[in-house]
């Protein structure tokens, strides 16, 4: 039972005639059964099923095109062309030409990769006479590490280390050189038990110190890994450690010199052409930010990456930086100035600290937009707005005073078994404190009140927490 | 433009003779270094916005409201000085929707149904700014509140205050605009020299471009800045004291001993 019965083809179909030059007259006038039009069509002729192949045939002759398609057939059936692709190219049935003759012969191959000139043997298919030229194919995957060299001179001079000698060192490069970096194994290897951690230091320390100084000038390697990455490193550890007044400083030096800049290239600007600023507004403050990244670096000793966000600026300095940039436009309308001095203000303050801004202005009877914006109107309101802010600013200090205060005094009484800690609530924070009216009459500012919804009322009256006093509403102005 | 020193023939005798400003021959190699003053800010008190009537009788599906958008001075002065031409773009379904208007009163008007957004671009002369500057309005038709027989007479209407600034204005602007009622202009120190105003091409010189006796003047709305200073100032006063308040309690806080206090005990009954 072999594939042609599973076919069910007869088998005395197999092509066994010795001339090449009838085949192809023969092969479009035979239909056969079992096969589809399109295997028909593909195979470029006749490709009859399940030929048996005589090995001993394909040696001596040139194989012709309706041989040897094997199970090729069968496999276009059930779709894999690929296969069968393969499988001609194998036995080389490629547009019907059957002149090329395919030999495989047990030939000698040198490998590049190998020092030692060592002869193996391996299969080579060889076509028409002509064996492949080339290397091995798989020289080129022998990789290896450049590892550096250090002359002794060199070591003298850069790369001692007290806790190191040279005869280590070297030991350790010389199985660096080997080993490809791999330091588990160099580890291993190393005759003296140091960690991977050791050796790996001592690598790349000396190949950092070697870089150094082999460069011939410094900005040459101040881009290469070994030295950027720990300069960077370095810089952000710095920018981690930074505490809020040194974050203050730094931000007031960039707003600083910010409004340097945007001075000279306000009076630059006046000098030149008049040209349409607007559209190169964005880019200029682009460009201006790069600037800034130079000219406070050398300044402030610190090589920040660009990447690295200032931290929170003065308020002073964000305004001062939006009045420069609104200068810089032509023309622009009151109300959009009076936006971007807004937003300066209160860039340091939350969402929520603005909502509650603006519920106090509502509260004030303060449109939140100014249905007359001229400029005092703009300037009151603003200033309103950062008074506004001052205002919850002291009323949220004054709060966590409190909780300081109530915590501590919490803590002194274990156990008080129903008496929430007023202290930890966090729901106070939702509440606007509003001070509509001021007749508080010297009230203490003592516990918060419950959390309540609604529109915000006023802080100043807070009750005990046994109690729960209803809070004077805000009378209307 | 403003330029060349034109022949006055007889067909042209209408038109004004023009100075001459002096230019650099080579425009591509040269341009013209123009003097701003610094510290100096030109503003132009504007009001835009929409009158809508409701056409009763002769409405229709498609036409229920008569509508007019413009763009005045604040004052009813003539903004013509300042505003070269005014671009009104209208919702696509409008013919055109791109309507110019090239002489103050930079004002449109259009039958129509549908409320909607319109683009307003205010362009200036060329000595004022060659940038124009964009504003949005919402076309109102329908009054806020139902009532009854929709009125012919009264318009609803819709108007937003707002002010040009010119920060950096040229010399050249300044002085043409120095004593203009329609502009806001600081006054300069003394002894200060301006070059000698240039006037410009006026194409309006026809007709006059304030809008104090304007047919819809009456219906304009009043802008008053006194009335929103007054509320802003005494909200301030308001805010003020009560920091102050709060700073006073803050002090005394810090006054207070860190050792629990007995006397508060009674708080935990």
């Amino acid at each position: 039972m072999d594939a042609k019965d599973i076919l069910g083809i007869p088998k005395t179909q197999l092509p066994t005639t010795q001339e090449k030059k009838s085949r192809p007259q023969k092969e479009p006038q035979r239909k056969p059964d079992g096969i589809s039009r399109e295997v028909y069509a593909l195979t470029g002729g006749l490709a009859p099923l399940m030929p048996s192949i005589d090995v001993s045939q394909l040696k001596k002759r040139p194989p012709s095109d309706e041989k040897v398609y094997f199970l090729s057939i069968n496999f276009l059936h059930f779709g894999m062309v690929n296969d069968v692709l393969n499988c001609c190219n194998l036995y080389n049935l490629k547009e019907s030409i059957p002149c090329i003759q395919i030999t495989w012969q047990w030939l000698p191959f040198t490998n590049s990769a190998r020092k030692d000139n060592l002869q193996l043997y391996h299969w080579v298919r060889v076509v028409n006479g002509v064996p492949p030229t080339g290397d091995y194919s798989f020289a080129k995957y022998n990789k290896s590490v450049d590892v550096v060299k250090y002359t002794d001179e060199e070591y003298e001079k850069y790369l001692t280390d007290p806790m190191w000698t040279k005869e280590e060192t070297d030991q350790l490069f010389e199985l660096c050189e080997r080993f490809d970096l791999r330091f588990i194994v160099i580890a291993d290897r190393f005759p003296s038990s140091r960690t991977v951690e050791e050796l790996k230091d001592r690598y790349y320390g000396v190949s950092r110190a070697i870089l150094i100084a082999r460069a011939p000038s410094p900005t040459d390697v101040s881009g290469h890994p070994l030295v950027k990455e720990v300069e960077r490193k370095r810089a952000l550890s710095m920018v981690l450690s930074q505490t809020k007044h040194q974050e203050r400083k730094d931000a007031e030096v960039l707003a600083e010199a910010k409004r340097i800049t945007d001075s000279r290239m306000a009076s630059r600007a006046a000098e030149e052409p008049e040209m349409p600023v607007a559209s190169h507004v964005g880019s200029e403050s682009a460009d201006r930010a790069v600037v800034l990244g130079d000219t406070v670096s050398p300044s402030s000793n610190i090589q920040l990456p660009s990447a690295t966000v200032v931290p929170s600026t003065s308020i002073i300095a964000d305004s001062a930086s939006t009045l420069a940039s609104l200068r810089m436009l032509r023309v622009y309308l009151r109300t959009y100035a009076l936006e971007q001095m807004v937003q300066a203000a209160s860039s340091s303050a939350g969402l929520r600290t603005i909502k509650r801004v603006e519920q106090a202005l509502q509260e004030l009877g303060v449109n939140l937009k100014p249905k007359v914006p001229t400029k005092a109107v703009c300037a009151e309101h603003l200033e309103l707005r950062k008074e506004i802010l001052t205002l919850l600013n002291l009323q949220k200090q004054l709060q966590y005073k409190e909780a300081e205060g109530s915590s501590y005094r919490d803590g002194s009484y274990i156990d008080m078994p129903g008496t929430p800690k007023r202290s930890q609530r966090a729901g106070d924070q939702d509440r606007t404190f509003v001070p509509e009216s001021i007749n508080f009459g010297g009230e203490r500012v003592g516990k918060r009140d419950q959390k309540r919804k609604g529109p915000g009322r006023l802080s100043e009256a807070p009750s005990s927490p046994a109690h729960k006093r209803p809070r004077k509403k805000a009378s209307d102005l | 433009m403003e330029g060349e020193i034109e022949p006055v023939d007889c067909a042209s005798a209408s038109k004004p003779p023009r100075l001459e400003i002096p230019k650099v021959p080579d425009d591509s190699e040269k341009p013209i270094a123009i003097k701003r003053l610094k510290d100096v800010e030109i503003c132009v008190p504007i009001v835009y916005g929409t009158m809508a009537f409701h056409l009763g009788r002769k409405a229709s599906e498609s036409q229920s409201h008569r509508w007019t958008v413009y763009v005045r001075g604040a004052t009813n002065e003539d903004i013509g000085v300042v505003i070269k031409r005014v671009v009104f773009q209208l919702h696509p379904s409008f013919n055109n929707p791109t309507r110019v208007v090239e002489s103050p009163p930079f004002e449109l008007q259009e039958c129509g149904w549908g409320e909607f957004e319109i683009a307003i671009s205010l362009f200036f002369h060329s000595d004022v700014c060659d940038k124009p500057l964009d504003l949005y309005h919402h076309l109102k038709l329908y009054p806020e509140a139902e009532s009854g027989p929709k009125s012919t007479k009264k318009p609803v209407v819709m108007e937003s205050y707002n002010e040009i600034v010119f920060p950096e204005p040229a010399e050249g602007f300044f002085a043409r605009v120095l004593n203009h009622p329609a502009v806001v202009v600081p006054r300069l120190p003394a002894g200060f020299v301006l070059p000698t105003p240039v006037p410009i091409d006026s194409v309006h010189e026809k007709g006059r471009g304030d809008t104090k006796n304007h047919p819809l003047s009456h219906w304009f709305m009043n802008f008053s800045e006194a009335d929103e200073l007054l509320k802003i100032a005494s909200a301030r006063q308001q805010v003020q004291a009560h920091i102050i308040k709060l700073r006073r309690e803050l002090n005394m806080m810090n006054g207070l001993p860190p050792p629990p206090n007995p006397a508060s005990g009674h708080d935990y009954a």
